[in-house]
């Protein structure tokens, strides 16, 4: 079993946001306010990394939950730590699509984290689905998108030509043209139902 | 369409928009920001308003709701018309647009 790696893996990414509020986090309307929000979150799909960070519950309760609302038990091994995968060309489009949906809800209203993520995730998903492309961006991968934003290691940058606002990282070039006005050279072309493409 | 039938129309467009308007805000409020493109004070405001109210504010001669598409870059992706340079399939051009819409953080603020 990797059931010992992977606590402690884990619990090198969440330890730091979770441990201030689960000691002041004795009373029993909390934690069911806490069991609220994460079953929300196992619903929408989110990993275990996600809910140790946005929820103050213990591992251990976490992965019952877990189970008894998916049925199953929660997949294991770490999140990629890469900002890469935000700015390959498609799924660049679909992580500024979210981003720029998170920022205009986040300016437009007082959200608590957890409720601007998911409602921005909702907004995005029936955006994709409605322009009949696949769902590429995944909840967690949301999450972890607004992740590396709020650790300023990807920002969101005007394109020059269609002042679009798009997911690059810290110091774009100025004249930063989006992969949309500019697309690359392979861009667009692949077979897979539901992807992007350009004719 | 004569002068009556004009005024009829546009203050059924307005009641449907103010009704739908209220549903959606009370439904679920950020959402209803985001779909109407309203800032938070006035989705209050509208959330707020009687039956009676809602019926004399659509008994105008202009519409209450204005048109968001008003760049000819996003009403050429939206339409799949005159797009720039490289084209984009449909749904590729629906994302730009989206994009594009969502952006303007200055609507709700």
């Amino acid at each position: 079993m990797n059931t010992p790696t992977h606590t402690s893996a884990v619990a090198t990414t969440a330890l730091p946001v979770a441990a201030a509020p689960r000691a002041a986090a004795k009373s029993v309307l909390n934690e069911s306010r806490q069991i609220e929000r994460a079953a929300l979150l196992i619903g929408m799909g989110a990993r275990m990394q996600v809910l140790e960070s946005e929820t103050t519950l213990s591992y251990e309760r976490l992965i019952r939950l877990y189970k008894e609302i998916a049925g199953k038990s929660p997949s294991k091994g770490q999140l990629p730590f890469s900002t890469d995968w935000f700015l390959t060309w498609q799924e660049n489009i679909h992580s500024s699509l979210f981003l720029n949906i998170y920022e205009y809800l986040g300016k437009g209203m007082e959200l608590d984290s957890v409720e601007l993520l998911t409602k921005a995730y909702r907004l995005y998903a029936e955006q994709i689905q409605i322009a009949q492309v696949e769902v590429l961006l995944s909840f967690t991968r949301a999450w972890r998108l607004v992740k590396f934003v709020d650790a300023s290691m990807l920002t969101r940058t005007a394109c020059t030509e269609c002042k679009g606002q798009f997911v690059t990282e810290m110091y774009e070039n100025r004249g930063y043209v989006c992969g949309l006005c500019n697309p690359p050279a392979r861009a667009g072309k692949s077979k897979n139902a539901g992807a992007l493409m350009l004719h | 369409m004569n002068h009556d039938q004009i005024l009829g129309e546009i203050r059924e467009a307005n009641l449907t928009y103010l009704m739908l308007a209220q549903t959606l805000i009370r439904q679920d409020k950020a959402e209803a920001v985001f779909r109407l493109g309203l800032n938070e004070e006035s989705a209050d405001l509208l959330a707020s308003l009687s039956s009676a109210q809602v019926m004399k504010l659509s008994s105008r001669n202009t519409l209450l709701c204005s048109f968001r598409v008003d760049d000819s870059l996003v009403w050429g992706l939206l339409t799949n018309h005159n797009t720039p340079r490289k084209v984009g399939n449909e749904a590729t051009n629906t994302l730009h647009a989206n994009i594009l819409m969502a952006s303007r953080v200055s609507e709700v603020i």
